[in-house]
C-alpha cells in the first residue's frame, strides 16, 4: 500500500514536470512565431504538406456531398435562373456586337502599328483542396507545389479575375492568400481613366480601394486591373469593378467568384528583364573625344 | 474486454474524432469571407471527452493535436494550443464536479472557458503586437461553438457511447457499489 502510494506520488510529480515542459515549449513556439515568422511559417507549411493530403479521404466524401446539396438547391432555382439568363443573353448580344467591332478596329490598328505583344503568360492549373478554416486568414490550400514550379508571389486567377497570390510553398502543396485577406495589398489601375490605387483586403467580400489618384473622377462600374507596379503581379489582370459602399468608400466588387472557387490558374510570369542603374548620357562622350582627337 | 484494452480503444477513438474535428473546418465549402466563423470543434470535443473519460485524452496527445490544429488552421502558432492545454488540465482536475453537475453546468462551464480563452488569446496577441481578432468574429466563434457543443455531446453519448462512470455505479450512503 505504501509502495503504491509512493509510485503514485512520483508519477504525479513526473506528470507535473511534463505539463510544465509542454507549456514552456508551446509558449516558446508562439514567441518564436512572433519573432522569426518566416521560419516558423515554413515549419507550418511542412506540417500541412504532410498532414493535409492524407486527410483527403475524410474531406472528399463530405465535400462531394455538400456540393451535391448545393447543386440540388440550384436546381430548384432553375426557372428563375433561366429567365435571368435570357435577359442577360439579350444584353450580351449587344456587347458581342460591340466587341466584334472593337476587335476589327483593334486588328487594323495593330497591323498599322506592327505591335510586339509580350509573350503569353504560362500557367499551371491547381485545385483548391482546403480552406484556411480560420477567420484569422483568408486563404486556401492548393494541390500543386514546388515540384510543379510554383513560387512565392505568383498570381492566381480563376479564369476571369485575380484571386490572390501564392504565399507559402511546400513540395506538393502551396497556399493562396486571397485578395480579401487583411495582408493582401495589390497595386492597381482604374480603367479607363488610368488612375492608380491599392486594392487592400479587409476580410470582407469587397476589398477597399486606397490611395486613389484623382478620386473625384471615379465612377462605380469602372474596371480595376493590376498595374504591375512592384513587379509582383503581371500587369492588366482583371481584379473587378469599382463600387461605393454605404459609407461612400470605394471598394472593388471582385470579378473572381469566391463562392464556387474550385480550380485556379497560377500564372508563371517569366521574370521581366531588369533595367539596372541609369543609362549613360546620350550624346557626345567628351573625354574620349579629347583623347582621340590628337591621333587624327 | 479488459480495462486496459478498453482504455486504448478509447484513446484511439479520441484521436480519430479529434482529427475529424480538425479536418471539418478545412472543407472547401466556399471562400467568401462574409460567412460565419467556424466553431472551435476541437476545443468542444476535447472538453466533452475530458468531462466523460479524462483518461482517453492524455496530456501529450491533447498538446500535439492542439498544435497540429494551430498549424493547419493558420492560427498564430502555439498560442491557442497553450491555452487549450491549460484548459484541458483544469477540466481534468474538476471533471467530477462537471460530470455530476449535469449538462447545464457543463454547458455553462464550456461557455465560460471559451470566452475566457478567446479573451486571453486576444490579450496575448495584443501584448505581442500581433493582429487581434475583431470582436464580431469572437462572438461568432462563441455562438457557433456553443450551438455545436450539444451535438458533440450527443455524438459522444449515442454514437461512440462514451458516458463516463454512470451515477448508478457510485457508492451509496453505506459505501456499497452497484
Amino acid at each position: 500500500m505504501a509502495a503504491n502510494h509512493q509510485v503514485n506520488a512520483s508519477w504525479r510529480a513526473l506528470r507535473r514536470l511534463v505539463l510544465g515542459l509542454i507549456l514552456v515549449v508551446l509558449l516558446a513556439l508562439f514567441v518564436l512565431w512572433r519573432i522569426d515568422n518566416p521560419r516558423v511559417e515554413r515549419l507550418r507549411m511542412a506540417i500541412v504538406d504532410r498532414f493535409v493530403p492524407n486527410m483527403e479521404w475524410v474531406l472528399a466524401p463530405v465535400t462531394r456531398f455538400s456540393r451535391i446539396v448545393s447543386d440540388y438547391q440550384s436546381y430548384t432555382l432553375i426557372y428563375e435562373r433561366n429567365q435571368e439568363l435570357r435577359q442577360e443573353l439579350q444584353r450580351m448580344k449587344g456587347w458581342q456586337e460591340a466587341a466584334l467591332q472593337l476587335e476589327q478596329t483593334n486588328a487594323q490598328l495593330r497591323a498599322l502599328n506592327n505591335v510586339q505583344l509580350s509573350p503569353g503568360l504560362r500557367f499551371v492549373t491547381g485545385e483548391v483542396i482546403t480552406d484556411s478554416g480560420s477567420p484569422f486568414s483568408q486563404s486556401g490550400l492548393l494541390n500543386v507545389g514546388r515540384l510543379d514550379g510554383i513560387l512565392d508571389g505568383q498570381a492566381t486567377v480563376d479564369g476571369l479575375g485575380l484571386v490572390g497570390r501564392i504565399s507559402g510553398v511546400a513540395e506538393q502543396t502551396s497556399r493562396i492568400v486571397f485578395l480579401t485577406d487583411v495582408s493582401s495589398q495589390v497595386p492597381a489601375i482604374i480603367r479607363p481613366i488610368g488612375s492608380r490605387a491599392i486594392v487592400h483586403g479587409d476580410n470582407s467580400i469587397a476589398p477597399r480601394l486606397q490611395f486613389v489618384e484623382s478620386i473625384e473622377d471615379i465612377l462605380p462600374g469602372m474596371r480595376v486591373v493590376t498595374s504591375g507596379d512592384g513587379g509582383v503581379f503581371p500587369a492588366d489582370i482583371l481584379i473587378g469593378q469599382v463600387v461605393f459602399d454605404n459609407d461612400g468608400k470605394l471598394r472593388v466588387a471582385l470579378a473572381a467568384d469566391f463562392e464556387t472557387l474550385e480550380f485556379v490558374r497560377i500564372l508563371r510570369n517569366s521574370p521581366l528583364d531588369k533595367i539596372d542603374g541609369v543609362g549613360g548620357l546620350v550624346g557626345i562622350d567628351t573625354p574620349e573625344i579629347t583623347v582621340e582627337s590628337p591621333v587624327e | 474486454m479488459t480495462p486496459k484494452i478498453r482504455l486504448w480503444l478509447l484513446r484511439v477513438l479520441f484521436l480519430g474524432t479529434a482529427l475529424l474535428s480538425i479536418a471539418i473546418p478545412l472543407l472547401p465549402l466556399g471562400f467568401s469571407p462574409d460567412r460565419l466563423a467556424m466553431p472551435d470543434l476541437f476545443l468542444g470535443l476535447t472538453f466533452a471527452w475530458l468531462v466523460r473519460e479524462p483518461k482517453a485524452a492524455p496530456l501529450i496527445l491533447v498538446a500535439v493535436l492542439a498544435l497540429l490544429a494551430d498549424a493547419v488552421l493558420m492560427r498564430p502558432f502555439g498560442l491557442w494550443a497553450l491555452l487549450v492545454v491549460v484548459l484541458a488540465e483544469l477540466v481534468r482536475m474538476n471533471n467530477r464536479l462537471l460530470r455530476e453537475g449535469g449538462f447545464l453546468i457543463e454547458m455553462l462551464a464550456f461557455l465560460g472557458a471559451l470566452v475566457i480563452l478567446l479573451l486571453a488569446q486576444n490579450l496575448f496577441l495584443f501584448v505581442t503586437f500581433s493582429g487581434t481578432y475583431p470582436l464580431n468574429t469572437l462572438v461568432e466563434i462563441v455562438i457557433t461553438s456553443l450551438i455545436c457543443y450539444p451535438f458533440i455531446v450527443l455524438f459522444l453519448h449515442y454514437i461512440i457511447r462514451v458516458r463516463g462512470p454512470s451515477s448508478k455505479n457510485q457508492p451509496d450512503r453505506l459505501g456499497k457499489v452497484g
